[in-house]
């Protein structure tokens, strides 16, 4: 393939990325970049040209080894739900921008431990970033058939040209805020979208090689195996072994929480921390999926290609030895891929943590201080953009000189050694209150010597005196000293001799020293902050101890020249009402000096940001006890306000309760009165025809007849009267509950029988049909009596409302699920709509006597509602029956 | 999500951590395949998958 073509299909690539960063730039706030699947994938990020190439170079090579980077992750990410939640949280409140300024704070923001971090991670990520480099350019000259090609020079180099244009891309898209915890959806974007492209690409190939190259995974490995040294590719080796294998696991372990890309993209960018609950299994799905193919890649190699060729540019040579070049080029995309992403997210970590944590507090902080808002914000930015093109030219450089001796393996893993130098600070500065900004500083100091002792200077030394004797026999002759078997440890691996050996030192420098000597109260302060944090979390801008003199109008200038006026207004403003503070008031206090701490650490950091504000206040220093002391008391108020707040809002919930129960009582006592009245009324008519009547029979000569006549209604009156006053009584006992309902299982055939008995006179007399279909099994739960009492209720109504000779009554009998439904219905004149709520209300029936004459009490279907409730039932009108009347009533039916 | 389960979490790290360690790993050291597979790489990519299986249902069920 042409030079020019390659390059051009690489432009438009890399167009196509800015086309895509403009977008999520433009549309930042949609649900296409905000998104729990983007945070997996710009976790992503984790997985470069190292997994894409060098893994299949390792697993043809030396064997298991490779996996061990991703085993490390995959047992770190279960703990994500604890411990980067801690990061997060911390993180988002004091506005940390990046893994030095994440360490610096913890030790009560100290300048020199930011720059340290940051010089550990330049020298962790440079190599790493030249590693990439190295893979793009020999990737290239793979694709365009020049595989003796090399560089003259930077100019006619296009990997120099490949570099200058990601650094545009950084620039461009790194620096659109000076705020630097503001999230680069745009860069995160094109992340998630090179995840994408070089995972399917990667399996892609994979599936290729395995199924189209060879017969299936069983063919390779039956033909694998019968080449040299097939044995160690696939096994484990000595216990010798394991402990590299151990020390690699846990350099990856490391890794994955510091590498400054990392972090980056876990913390900084994260916007949720809820996209967790899928990152913790979504991650390590995505780097299985990336190491199934890698051992079959990895045989075809050995099998299908010459062993002169570069191992770990299997992935490539084997579709372009087939003359496969469509499917080469993408393979050369999906690595181009991951090269990209590493180096935009380091280069865009790395940049801030030079600007903020080195530049600006060792350089420019005074010029900073005496600069307007606009000039500040373009020289702070510019810093950023100068620092890009400065971390690429140094990564090119490096890979000019010295990626000839390494493979893309053992500089990565020269990283992560480096990197983990970070962790004892990191880790144990989570969790261990006693950890001081010095031993911090003398553990990462004394880690980096014996890594550099150790695995930087025999690399070096091979480079410029290949001669010197003291790689081979130890410094000064003496064979314990030779720096990649110190104290004579001759099984491990450079790699993991310095990790075993510069973390035992840096880990016990750490601890040794945080024992032997206290840290300042500052250092206290925010140690407190950080390992409590969920007790701090509420106090926020309350969590910082601060004691001395400083004016707002001070702060004030200070936070215009970096934030400019109108962002200080409305920042001050809603600090202010926060905390409810006059905006007169004159003094700052802690709250104040906190926020405006943080206000600036996105800019300039959290160091610079510091020694801003003390320039402008009078800090009076203040003992480690009284800190604890204040940040106990505060932490004691804010526990009491809560419980307050908590009891008050128990009392008025219990005061709305207590309304809810006078107003329901209020309600009771008015239905009684109503119910009085009713029953009064209904009491006083035929005691009224009763007298009447009595008083017309005192007259002596009255005929026979009449006076019989009379009589009889007396007599009738009576028993309406009787009824009344039994249907009121029994009412009563029912809605007490009072009445006991003899229950028992019994069948409900019978008694439905024994009700159409019941009113069999009356029917035959009316000549009105009472049609009942038996169904023999059913037995339901009731009192008979009562049931009988209802059904008969419901019989004799409808007899009522039908009309003599026409009228047909059917009962009819349904199971259900736990109950048995009874219908009684009739094909009478019907229950007019509007009634239909109301008739099971007592005195229904009273209340229309205009219309109809009243046949009953008025209370038949009121008892009935309350026995059915009594039998946990149901009753009601069947709505949709429009031929006359039809009502249902459930009971318990007997299992 | 309640501490109870967030240490659901944390053994399967645990777990993960002892047994692709020695002495534990060694036990798959031997020359057998699986669909082409070394015994070794099942052992490891088949308790890797199920390490993913188990967070995702700790997750699902219990993240609040």
């Amino acid at each position: 393939m042409s030079n020019y073509i390659l390059v051009s299909i690489i432009v438009f690539y890399l167009g196509l990325l800015f086309v895509l960063a403009f977008f999520a730039e433009k549309h930042r706030n949609s649900r296409w970049v905000n998104n729990p699947y983007i945070y997996v994938l710009s976790l992503a990020v984790y997985c470069t040209a190292w997994t894409y190439y060098g893994s299949v170079g390792i697993a043809s090579k030396s064997g298991i080894s490779f996996l061990a980077i991703y085993l490390g992750p995959v047992i770190a990410l279960p703990l994500w739900i604890v411990l980067m939640r801690k990061i997060i949280r911390i993180s988002k409140q004091h506005k940390i921008s990046s893994i030095a300024d994440f360490i610096s704070m913890r030790y009560g923001n100290n300048r020199a431990i930011g720059a340290i971090v940051t010089v550990t991670c330049l020298i962790a990520v440079i190599p790493y970033i030249a590693l990439q480099l190295k893979a793009v350019s020999e990737t290239f000259s793979l694709m365009t058939e020049k595989s003796d090609y090399v560089s003259k020079g930077f100019f006619d180099d296009s990997t120099f040209y490949i570099a200058l244009l990601i650094a545009i891309f950084v620039a461009f898209f790194g620096t659109l805020s000076t705020d630097a915890s503001k999230h680069k959806k745009g860069i995160i974007a094109t992340v998630a979208l090179e995840s994408i492209l070089k995972l399917s690409f990667f399996l892609v190939i994979g599936i290729y090689i395995t199924y189209y190259l060879f017969d299936g995974t069983t063919d390779l490995y039956v033909r694998a195996s019968q080449m040299e040294g097939f044995a160690q590719l696939s096994s484990f080796g000595g216990v010798e072994n394991g402990f590299n294998w151990i020390f690699t696991i846990c350099l990856s372990f490391f890794a994955i929480f510091l590498l400054p890309r990392q972090f980056h993209v876990a913390v900084v960018e994260n916007d949720n921390e809820k996209h967790l609950k899928k990152a913790i299994w979504l991650f390590p799905l995505y780097l299985l999926l990336f190491n199934v193919f890698v051992i079959f890649i990895a045989w075809a190699g050995n099998i299908n290609l010459p062993s002169s060729v570069n191992n770990d540019y299997y992935t490539l040579l084997l579709p372009l030895q087939e003359g496969h070049w469509a499917l080469g080029l993408m393979v050369f995309i999906g690595g181009f891929s991951a090269v990209i992403s590493m180096i935009v997210v380091s280069t865009l970590a790395l940049s801030t943590m030079l600007s903020n944590n080195i530049i600006i507090p060792y350089g420019f902080i005074k010029k900073l201080v005496e600069g307007n808002p606009i000039e500040n914000a373009k020289n702070i930015k510019n810093m950023r953009r100068i620092s890009i093109f400065i971390l690429i030219i140094l990564a090119y450089l490096f890979y000019i000189n010295f990626s000839a001796q390494l493979s893309l393996y053992s500089i990565g893993l020269i990283s992560f050694v480096v990197i983990s130098q970070l962790a004892p600070s990191f880790f144990l500065g989570l969790f261990w209150r006693r950890g001081t900004a010095k031993a911090a500083k003398t553990g990462i100091m004394v880690g980096l010597a014996v890594v550099f002792y150790t695995l930087l200077l025999p690399i070096v030394g091979q480079v410029f005196m290949p001669e010197a004797s003291w790689l081979q026999d130890g410094l000064f002759g003496f064979a314990w000293l030779k720096p990649s078997q110190f104290f004579g440890l001759d099984y491990l691996t450079p790699e993991s001799n310095a990790f075993m050996w510069s973390l035992a030192f840096n880990g016990l420098s750490f601890v040794g020293l945080s024992l032997m000597a206290k840290g300042d109260y500052r250092e206290r302060n925010y140690a407190e902050m950080f390992v409590h944090h969920e007790n701090y979390e509420n106090l926020q801008e309350g969590a910082f101890v601060w004691k001395g003199e400083a004016y707002v109008a001070d702060i004030k200038r200070l936070l215009n020249r970096f934030l400019g006026e109108t962002k200080t207004d409305r920042a001050l403003n809603i600090f202010n009402r926060k905390y409810s503070i006059s905006e007169t008031e004159e003094k700052a206090d802690a709250r104040l000096i906190n926020f405006s701490e943080k206000l600036l650490t996105g800019s300039i950091g959290s160091a610079s940001a510091k020694i801003l504000l003390s320039s402008v206040s009078k800090e009076k220093p203040i003992g480690l006890v009284e800190v604890l002391n204040i940040l106990e008391e505060s932490k004691e108020t804010r526990a009491t306000n809560r419980l307050l707040v908590e009891k008050s809002e128990e009392l008025s919930t219990m005061a709305n309760q207590l309304k809810e129960a006078n107003e329901e009582l209020r309600l009771q006592d008015k239905l009684k009165d109503d119910f009085l009245d009713t029953v009064a009324h209904e009491l006083k008519t035929p005691i009224t025809s009763i007298k009447a009547a009595s008083e017309v029979l005192e007259d002596e000569q009255m005929p026979k007849e009449l006076r019989r006549q009379f009589l009889e209604n007396i007599s009738n009156d009576t028993d309406r009267l009787e009824a009344l006053i039994h249907n009121i009584l029994d009412l009563e006992k029912l809605s007490g509950n009072r009445a006991e309902l003899d229950i028992r299982s019994r069948k409900i055939n019978a008694t439905i029988t024994k009700a159409i008995k019941g009113v069999e006179q009356i029917a035959a007399k009316k000549r009105i049909q009472v049609e009942f279909v038996e169904q023999d099994y059913l037995e339901g739960f009731y009192d008979e009596d009562r049931i009988l009492q209802v059904l008969t209720n419901l019989l004799s109504n409808s007899l009522k409302f039908t009309e003599e000779e026409k009228g047909v009554i059917k009962i009819l009998l349904k199971e259900e699920k736990n109950a048995i439904s009874v219908a009684v219905e009739d094909n009478g004149k019907g229950i007019p709509v509007e009634d239909q709520n109301y008739i099971f209300e007592k005195f229904y029936q009273s209340k229309n006597q205009n219309i109809k004459k009243p046949k009953g009490s008025g209370f038949g279907l009121a008892i009935c509602k309350k026995i059915i409730e009594g039998h946990n039932g149901s009753i009601w009108v069947d709505k949709n029956f429009r031929q006359g009347a039809r009502l249902v009533f459930t009971i318990p039916k007997t299992k | 999500m309640k501490k109870r389960h967030q240490q659901k979490l944390l053994l399967i790290s645990l777990v993960l951590f002892l047994i692709w360690n020695v002495p534990f790993v060694s036990i798959f050291d031997g020359d057998y395949q699986l669909f082409g597979f070394p015994v070794f790489y099942v052992f490891v990519f088949l308790s890797w998958f199920f390490a993913i299986v188990a967070s995702y249902i700790i997750l699902k069920r219990f993240y609040e």
